[in-house]
């Protein structure tokens, strides 16, 4: 009995976008509060940070959280230089954040438009894009990334650029193979048989189809790219200091580790947040993208 | 003949990789007419309809022959001439119908999608344009269908909604590929029925792809026999079924499986293979399968000629003579 009344109630009831929507993000909310929460501080740094992230105090150095000094708290310690570690770590994850989301924007954008031209033309466009795909996939990330500061010059937008143009193979290739597929499907064909236009194709139909997997990838790259924005500034190829970013703070907190545990397992945990948090409103989002799922 | 012909075709050759593939298929369709094109899988019946929408897979071409709409000639369009006669002039619809609807796009917007891909008209009015179609199918609550996703339909109320697409711009010409071999049989009655009544509303030819006699015998105003690429036998639906010439037909007639026939008669099959295409047998086609071949039909290859002069036209040197 309790089977089928549970059932009753399961009968969605036509109701307005906005209330769907809010009950739809409530099956997420913890997910949601600690996206938003970085988000937010993120754009609010200067209003959110206690310090100016760049001050330094060399009496107060590596100080653990919690540390009063001259009538100021350090809530997360501080660093190496005396700089107040939770200052540095808002900062950063403005700067982390938006490399992350520009250079998987850029990523994504170029790989799945060039995957989707070659899986639906095949042909000599799927001979070259592919070949390219190969050829950028073959050279080594951080060769190219020193190649490009060499010509152009460390700085966040050659960041955003080095990190776009490396990373986008990987949307080509699963945005080909989908739509190598999709283009065999009968409802492709019909919508070319009622003389739709290519574009329209692509975009319109194609493409819906295969961004559920593309936005697995997106959310999973997110984090990498924050990893690989430290490993670059880490050489000196990203951000330049004393500029914060997560990633910088990790690399150089490494060196501390043993005296100063604090410097590198606050960003990580704030980098493992947020990495979890966007990975899984991301795997939330593919399902939910499928109209098949909303009604259950 | 009486009304011109909307949609012709002469004299046709399609070829993959050299080989001939469909040749020497010549047909015409006047406005309202149902032509019926018949034959086992591989004979080529669909390749001809591919040609006539100008959409043939990559490997095969047309190497002879030309198509016609009204008066213009269409075999030799641009792709982007041909795109804005598709949807518009002919349209097409296919078996399993749902799976040639998107799954991710609403009905309205995939019905309104094929009246803007041909005029230039705001989305409101093309949605409108979509609910009337979706009346004219008779899909029942169209308001609330129009917002509804395929997955949300069935096969029947799928193809219904593909014929509302294929007929929204109103076509000169509808090539419906087994429109109904994926729908079971009431359903398949309905939509039959539906196309009938809607080819006399708006004046659209019907090129109907088919195996099942049985729809032939309810659709068709004439039909068109093929049988290895090459046309057998083609005329008026009442004179095929009642006295069809060719051997193949004859075969093809004699085997369908009647109701109530006593079950202990074994059912007539046509012995034999479809021949291989890069081996094509010489002279008549047919001849390795046919019990009336003989030494002519080996090496001489039969033309289509017409019947006592009426339009009833055959491919056989011996399409006089029973079948024991």
């Amino acid at each position: 009995m309790s089977n089928i009344s549970s059932e009753v109630e399961m009968i969605p009831e036509r109701s307005s976008k906005l209330s769907i929507f809010f009950s739809e993000v409530r099956q997420i909310w913890p997910l949601c509060i600690i996206f938003g929460f970085f988000m937010l501080v993120a754009v609010f740094a200067p209003l959110v940070a206690p310090f100016d992230p760049d001050f330094q105090n060399l009496m107060a150095r590596l100080k653990p959280p919690g540390t009063l000094i001259g009538g100021k708290m350090y809530w997360l310690g501080s660093d190496q230089l005396g700089r107040d570690l939770l200052s540095r770590v808002i900062y950063g994850g403005r700067i982390s954040i938006s490399i992350a989301v520009l250079s998987v924007s850029v990523s994504t954008v170029i790989g799945s438009w060039l995957g989707l031209m070659a899986g639906y033309y095949r042909g000599v466009v799927e001979i070259v894009i592919m070949r390219i795909v190969d050829i950028v996939l073959s050279i080594p990330a951080i060769l190219l990334a020193i190649i490009t500061v060499a010509v152009l010059g460390p700085g966040l937008n050659n960041l955003v650029l080095v990190l776009g143009l490396t990373r986008w193979p990987r949307y080509a290739r699963v945005a080909y193979a989908q739509s190598m597929g999709l283009s065999k499907m009968n409802y492709i064909k019909s919508a070319e048989f009622t003389g739709v236009s290519v574009n329209r194709i692509l975009w319109r139909h194609i493409f819906p189809n295969i961004v559920a997997p593309l936005l697995v990838i997106a959310t999973l790259e997110f984090g990498l790219m924050i990893l690989f924005e430290a490993g670059l500034s880490f050489l000196g190829l990203g951000v330049q200091p004393p500029t914060s970013s997560w990633g910088s703070i990790l690399s150089v907190g490494r060196n501390y580790i043993g005296i100063a545990w604090w410097i590198v397992t606050l960003p990580g945990i704030c980098l493992f947040l947020l990495v979890l948090s966007i990975n899984m409103i991301g795997d939330y989002l593919r399902d939910r993208i499928d109209p098949r799922f909303k009604k259950r | 003949m009486g009304a011109p012909l909307i949609f012709e075709v002469k004299d046709l050759a399609i070829a993959i990789d050299e080989i001939d593939i469909v040749s020497n298929v010549s047909f015409g369709l006047k406005s309202r007419e149902t032509m019926a094109l018949v034959g086992e899988s591989g004979c080529g019946k669909s390749l001809t309809a591919l040609a006539g929408i100008g959409l043939l897979p990559e490997v095969a071409q047309i190497k002879k022959g030309s198509i016609y709409l009204q008066d213009r000639e269409i075999s030799n369009l641009s792709e982007k001439q041909m795109r804005s006669i598709r949807g518009n002039d002919i349209s097409m619809i296919f078996q399993e119908p749902s799976s040639t609807l998107d799954p991710l796009m609403t009905i309205g917007k995939q019905i309104a999608e094929a009246v803007r891909a041909h005029h230039d008209i705001a989305q409101q009015d093309a949605m409108r344009e979509s609910l009337r179609m979706l009346n004219m199918v008779g899909i029942p609550e169209p308001e609330t269908r129009l917002k509804q996703y395929p997955f949300e339909l069935s096969g029947g109320m799928c193809q219904r909604i593909m014929i509302a697409i294929a007929l929204i711009c109103e076509p000169m010409l509808l090539i419906a590929d087994e429109p109904t071999t994926a729908l079971d049989v009431t359903i398949q009655a309905q939509t039959l029925d539906l196309m009938r009544s809607l080819k006399e509303e708006t004046g659209t030819a019907i090129l109907l792809i088919t195996h099942d006699m049985g729809v032939v015998a309810d659709m068709a105003d004439r039909v068109m026999v093929m049988y290895a690429g090459n046309v057998v036998e083609q005329g008026d639906v009442f004179e095929i079924f009642k006295q069809p010439h060719h051997p193949y037909t004859r075969l093809l007639l004699s085997s369908i499986p009647h109701i109530g026939k006593n079950r202990k008669e074994k059912l007539n099959v046509i012995k034999g293979m479809v021949p291989d295409i890069h081996n094509w047998p010489t002279g008549c086609r047919f001849h390795p399968r046919c019990p009336l071949a003989d030494e002519t039909c080996r090496t001489k290859t039969p033309e289509l000629q017409s019947i006592e002069n009426m339009d009833h036209f055959v491919a056989c040197w011996h399409h006089t003579l029973e079948i024991k």
